[in-house]
């Protein structure tokens, strides 16, 4: 018996009001590692089982500082009690580029014409992309932990470009190991992360051609 | 306190000598049977470095190269056992080579206000050296089956090194350092920092290297060891050595590094930061050898300065 074919709907998300913006890309990303290492069941290597990320029980969408031992933050986050803890995914927002259609002008890219009532719809196309920043304090546990945090993404950028309005949405590069200097010998990789949006918006006529024009001179 | 003095003619491919002398108010029965002993860390395991020992003689050979960088590392001890099985220990002393009586005296007297300096100064801190160990067994839990490499985060068996234990037992560390910055910032490629670095300045025994830890006895604050210049010497000898300390993170897995086990001075807290007495100094064992039991062999001599 054939099963009947499932209707993939792109499901209606929050976003749908406000799109896609860096910043808020930059708090999705962060959900989402959050939420990985917010149960083990979720961490696949046996390695990084002890990592934990625990919200805080005043606010859940901070961290509890005592119990987490794995900091999840935007690279800018400002908070002492968090000063180097390690490991860390820190995530950090690279250049969104705007891809502006020079044929047509006026930053506004392919203007589509339909509607009949001489509104015009324009829709920019945007790429970038995210770092995130993997440290910890051997280069054999970054190694293990950035290709935790690439599998996490490239095996769900799919489910990214249909929950929410990506056009796409990939992990490009997962960097050579870095040692930095901090108060302990700590390495890094950075997982780098791509994407392509688009934004949208109609220009409406509200006032008749050619209305300021004066005819009487 | 049957040693004077010990000193070592330290050769890189093996065949390093090992002289030692006796106070000349030792008066235990004869024969005297001597075993030089080497290590890596003085309160670590100690290896006779030869099977035969050496009866009423005054040096050894140790006709292995124990060095296979440029870390000198090597610590050397005598064993003394007498006709009466009184056994004795001189301190430890590291392969840095001997010096001439006169230099000798001449290097502990530099050593004493070293230490004048650090303990009755104002600027001294009190704190405990911690090994990093670099040999060993790998640590079973958390290192990589290919490559051996540490790969697991917040490994308790081995802190971080690879290597079970991760450091040998600490030895107290007297230490002037710096006035500390305390400044937090936010770093674009690592988030929240504060790089807090000091420069530290203390004896040179046992010698700190990279990678080593301090901590201080009395705030608990743990201090990872960078750079490591020497201060002062006599012909060659490491008298005195200063430091890089960065300040580890409150986040750091070493601050559950137990420190309890190190004997301070009756203290039975298990929280407070501790350490075993005053360290020997290789040049200060006219004063200070330890006369103990064959089974009760002491992990660091004790100095006692008549200051």
């Amino acid at each position: 018996m054939a099963t009947e074919p499932q209707a993939i709907q792109p499901p209606v998300s929050s976003l749908c009001t406000t799109g896609l913006d860096p910043y808020l890309i930059t708090g999705l990303l962060l959900q989402e590692l959050r939420e990985h290492f917010l149960h083990g069941a979720r961490i696949e290597h046996s390695r990084l089982q002890g990592l934990r990320w625990v919200p805080s029980v005043a606010d859940p969408n901070t961290s509890d500082v005592e119990r987490t031992t794995i900091l999840l933050e935007p690279v800018y986050t400002w908070d002492p009690r968090h000063t180097q803890a390690r490991p860390a995914v820190l995530v950090r927002r690279d250049a969104v580029k705007l891809e502006n259609n020079r044929w047509m002008g006026n930053n506004m890219a392919q203007p589509q014409f339909g509607a009949g009532d001489g509104s015009e719809t324009h829709i920019m196309p945007i790429t970038g992309g995210h770092t995130l920043l993997c440290i910890a304090t051997a280069a054999g546990i970054v190694e293990t932990l950035a290709m935790e945090v690439a599998r996490l993404f490239y095996r769900s950028g799919l489910v990214f470009t249909r929950k929410f309005p990506f056009n796409s949405f990939m992990v490009t590069q997962v960097s050579e190991v870095q040692r930095i200097e901090e108060s302990d010998e700590h390495f890094a990789v950075a997982v780098q992360l791509q994407y392509a949006y688009t934004d949208q918006w109609t220009i409406v006529q509200q006032n008749p051609l050619m209305k300021g024009v004066n005819l009487n001179g | 306190m049957a040693f004077k003095r010990v000193w070592v003619d330290h050769v890189f491919r093996g065949g390093s000598l090992v002289f030692w002398e006796l106070r000349s108010d030792v008066d235990l029965p004869r024969p005297y049977t001597f075993t030089a002993e080497w290590g890596h860390a003085t309160n670590g395991t100690w290896t006779p470095v030869s099977t035969e020992p050496v009866v009423d003689g005054y040096f050894a050979v140790d006709p292995e190269g124990r060095l296979v960088a440029k870390r000198l590392d090597t610590y050397y001890r005598v064993k003394l056992v007498a006709a009466d099985s009184t056994t004795a220990y001189s301190n430890p002393v590291r392969a840095d080579g001997g010096l001439p009586a006169r230099d000798w005296l001449i290097a502990r007297e530099l050593v004493r206000k070293e230490y004048l300096y650090l303990m009755k100064g104002s600027n001294g801190e009190r704190g405990c050296l911690l090994k990093r160990r670099i040999w060993g067994p790998v640590c079973p839990s958390c290192t990589d089956n290919d490559t051996a490499a540490v790969a697991a985060p917040r490994c308790t068996t081995c802190w971080g090194t690879g290597i079970t234990g991760g450091y040998h037992a600490p030895v107290e560390f007297w230490l002037a350092a710096t006035p500390r910055n305390q400044k937090v910032a936010i770093d674009t490629s690592r988030g929240t920092v504060g790089d807090t670095v000091v420069r530290g300045r203390g004896v040179a025994y046992p010698y700190p290297l990279t990678g080593d830890l301090w901590v201080s006895a009395d705030r608990d604050r743990r201090w990872r060891i960078g750079g490591v210049n020497e201060a002062a010497a006599v012909r060659g000898v490491p008298i005195a050595v200063e430091m890089e300390l960065a300040l580890l993170p409150a986040s750091s897995l070493l601050y559950d590094l137990p420190l309890e086990d190190c004997g301070d001075e009756g203290s039975s807290q298990t929280h407070t930061p501790s350490c075993a007495p005053v360290t020997a100094t290789p040049y200060a064992d006219a004063d200070d050898a330890v006369v103990a039991a064959a089974d009760d062999p002491p992990s660091t001599a004790v100095v006692d300065f008549d200051w």
